[in-house]
């Protein structure tokens, strides 16, 4: 609770809920500013968490939030969108690429 | 056959670090153009930045040298992260953020060694892990990672805005 408090004050950080009509939350999608010190493109967008309530469907809510997050990104003039996703969740990657999106990098994991 | 040494980089390597970050970028944007391109003052921020992070003890800058010649020819940074330490109980980890090695002293197992010697310096630190990120189009990469047994836990994925 604590940490989403703090998240709806961060400015380079979007917090957003869907709600159905007896205002119960639905779905939420976090999106972040990513700075890229450097290169020719200041900052990405990143969606780093998402989801939805399955025991209180309602279709195209997720589609919602992202193109919230499309417009909030456009709004600050950052023209890439990204989204992790877990290597194993087949259904979440596939409704990135039903948005027009692609692979772009791998996350690995080494034991030290 | 040359000898390459892994060390520890200093201040006055900083240039010779970000030359080889600047072939790392566009080595990156001939796989796959939306990759990142360096912006004009790149390679200066990044020397800039690759001596903070020398100076960081929380971050290891390592070099692989030529001994022959004193010419460096690979590089990797690794910090010590805690990734939203406000919402999940993650131990601190390893975060190999960039290494490359020039062309012509690939497959000679100097990347090996640079990952070899960044992954002790984590382990002496009480780290169980370390992560990176590998571009998807790069398979040479991906190829080295599987050979390192590293394994993959998520996918970025990217779209237009």
């Amino acid at each position: 609770m604590d940490a989403a408090v703090g998240w709806l004050a961060r400015p380079d950080l979007r917090f957003a809920a869907a709600y159905d009509a007896d205002n119960t939350p639905v779905a939420y999608c976090l999106t972040r500013i990513e700075p890229t010190p450097g290169m020719a493109s200041r900052a990405l967008g990143v969606i780093f968490d998402a989801a939805a309530d399955s025991h209180n469907y309602h279709g195209g809510v997720m589609r919602d939030l992202v193109a919230d997050a499309r417009k909030w990104l456009a709004a600050q003039q950052i023209d890439q969108l990204t989204a992790l996703v877990p290597r194993l969740a087949t259904a979440d990657q596939a409704f990135w690429r039903g948005l027009g999106a692609s692979d772009w990098t791998q996350w690995l994991w080494l034991k030290s | 056959m040359a000898e390459i040494i892994v060390r520890q980089a200093r201040a006055e390597d900083a240039e010779a670090i970000a030359r080889l970050w600047t072939e790392l970028v566009e080595y990156h944007s001939a796989l796959d153009a939306t990759l990142p391109k360096a912006s004009p003052l790149g390679a200066v921020q990044y020397a800039r930045r690759t001596e903070d992070q020398m100076r960081n003890p929380s971050a290891r800058v390592l070099v692989a040298e030529d001994t022959d010649n004193h010419r460096l020819v690979g590089y990797v940074m690794g910090v010590v992260v805690d990734l939203m330490p406000d919402i999940f109980t993650q131990e601190p980890s390893g975060f190999l953020a960039d290494i490359y090695v020039a062309a012509d002293y690939r497959q000679a197992g100097v990347g090996r060694a640079l990952v070899n010697a960044l992954a002790d310096w984590f382990r002496e630190r009480g780290l169980h892990f370390f992560e990176w990120h590998v571009a998807a189009q790069n398979q040479v990469g991906i190829d080295f990672w599987h050979a390192m047994n590293g394994r993959q836990v998520m996918i970025r994925m990217r779209s237009e805005l």
